[in-house]
């Protein structure tokens, strides 16, 4: 298989021990794994969908570097963006004054990615509850850590990132964005967490 | 000793010939369409890269917002973030002339990685997977054959250069894979069994002021329903098209419209490393003769 094959080249012996020979076992292996995963993951697709289960073993890391398909994946009837809000320091418990942090200074990405990094899925999927709580303290961290560092005059001690609702609309993403039809919800706060 | 050579180039051909699939994998071929693939893709890396200029403070060094993924706190200050980062573009520019690929591939997957679990691996996009396959896979292949500043090995006399097949095919197959199984993907996904799931992400956060143009004409339902199947058909048998000599460019032109597509209406330019490989499934001759001749016109551009 995979032209290891000596006939007609040398003795066995030498092409056993030959460059061309490890060469080929080298790119032989990887052609098995990346066919083995490739064919995997779509027959396990059609399996999953006409009886409910996989039919091939994937590694999670496999799975991981191989599923590249899936985009997309649900039809959403509203519109969502990402609030970093902050609390300033030195006032009263009663009186806590949250101030919005510029988003597209943190996550200078468009849109849809800004909302796909902060799902933080990768750490969900890996490492559980556990790892997504610890994923989204770091990145609370590294926030405060810079709006302190760039506005010595207004420090903030504590951070919690929420996600603004609104109908999706035809005209304009933010057409539908008033204050009678938006929602925030707490995404996680600082305060929870800790 | 040369002819000792052309003797065991020979055995070895005919060591091949006893087996059909090391046949289909390890026979030789031309090493055009690799060289013009390293070329376009390398150009996409560097274009990849280069998008992160103004912000890799921010995305890249200690002082910025990243997460890094199943990975200590790696980053470094800012200074040694901007020397890597710019240190990644300079081995897209080596990768994309060819100089010495079989040092620089494996360093600019190395940097690709580096970046890639410090920060970029967040959104857990399908592209970065798709561009970490591909360098994983030239790390072995032999890039610099033609079109290079530093050919691995000399051509001697009038016989035409030859690359093992392996790389060729398999980033092909690759290519292959990724089209059907989102075809597949969609097709047994019933959310994309409905023209909604096209206008409602024109609509999204992803939709650019174009989408929401399109979006206002009011065209019908059907008219989405009709797209949305489209793609379903259009990622089947894409692969497919794409090995038909027949229909090749047909297919070649279609996968360019609808990647521009996506870029113009939803702002994902990333899957262009797909489109930088359809150079792979084109006969190493027909790459051959466009390659001189887009070289031939640059060079007789230059001022005499």
């Amino acid at each position: 298989m995979f032209g290891l094959s000596w006939r007609n080249c040398c003795s066995p012996a030498r092409f056993i021990f030959s460059r061309v020979f490890f060469s080929r076992v080298v790119i032989s292996v990887i052609s098995g794994v990346f066919l083995y995963a490739n064919i995997s993951i779509l027959a396990n697709q059609v399996f999953a969908h006409i009886h409910g289960r996989y039919l091939f073993f994937v590694p999670a890391p496999m799975f991981d570097l191989f599923i590249t398909f899936p985009v997309f994946s649900s039809v959403e009837q509203s519109n969502r963006e990402l609030i970093v809000e902050g609390r300033r320091t030195g006032l009263t418990e009663e009186t806590p004054q949250w101030v919005e942090l510029p988003v597209d200074e943190y996550f200078p990405f468009r849109l849809g990615e800004t909302l796909a990094r902060i799902n933080l899925s990768k750490f969900l999927d890996y490492f559980g509850e556990p790892g997504l709580e610890e994923a989204y303290l770091f990145l609370i961290l590294k926030i405060r850590e810079r709006y302190n560092h760039d506005h010595p005059n207004e420090l903030i001690d504590i951070l919690r990132f929420s996600v603004d609702e609104w109908p999706r609309s035809y005209k304009d993403f933010y057409s539908e964005k008033t204050p009678e039809q938006t929602q925030r919800h707490i995404l996680v706060t600082e305060e929870d967490e800790l | 000793m040369k002819a000792k050579q052309s003797v065991s180039g020979q055995a070895k051909k005919s060591a091949l010939s006893c087996c059909p699939f090391g046949n289909y994998w390890f026979e030789s071929i031309s090493p055009y369409p690799l060289a013009a693939f390293r070329i376009l893709f390398g150009v996409y890396l560097f274009c990849y890269f280069a998008q992160f200029i103004f912000r890799v403070e921010m995305l890249f060094s200690s002082n910025g917002v990243y997460v890094p993924f199943a990975m200590p706190d790696y980053a470094p200050a800012p200074l040694l973030a901007w020397l890597i980062y710019l240190l990644t573009l300079g081995l897209c520019a080596l990768f994309i002339l060819g100089f010495r690929t079989r040092i620089i591939t494996p360093f600019l997957l190395l940097y690709y990685l580096y970046h890639y679990f410090l920060n970029l691996s967040l959104p857990n996009y399908s592209y970065d997977k798709i561009n970490m396959q591909f360098l994983f896979l030239l790390c072995f292949a032999e890039l610099d054959l033609v079109w290079s500043l530093s050919p691995s090995r000399k051509v001697v006399g009038t016989l035409e250069p030859t690359t093992p097949a392996w790389a060729t095919r398999f980033i092909v197959l690759q290519v292959f894979f990724q089209y059907f199984g989102s075809g597949l993907w969609k097709l047994f996904n019933p959310v994309w069994h409905s023209g909604s799931i096209i206008s409602l992400t024109y609509a999204g956060p992803w939709g650019t002021d174009l989408a929401f143009a399109v979006l206002q004409l009011g065209l019908a339902d059907w008219f989405y329903d009709v797209v949305t199947w489209g793609v379903i058909l259009f990622e089947l048998v894409f692969g497919f098209v794409l090995y038909s000599r027949k229909f090749q460019r047909f297919a070649i032109v279609l996968g360019i419209l609808f990647h521009l597509h996506n870029w113009a209406f939803l702002q994902i330019f990333e899957f262009f490393s797909l489109v930088s490989a359809y150079v792979l499934f084109i006969e190493g001759a027909e790459v051959k003769r466009l390659g001189e001749r887009i070289f031939s016109a640059f060079v007789s551009r230059k001022p005499s």
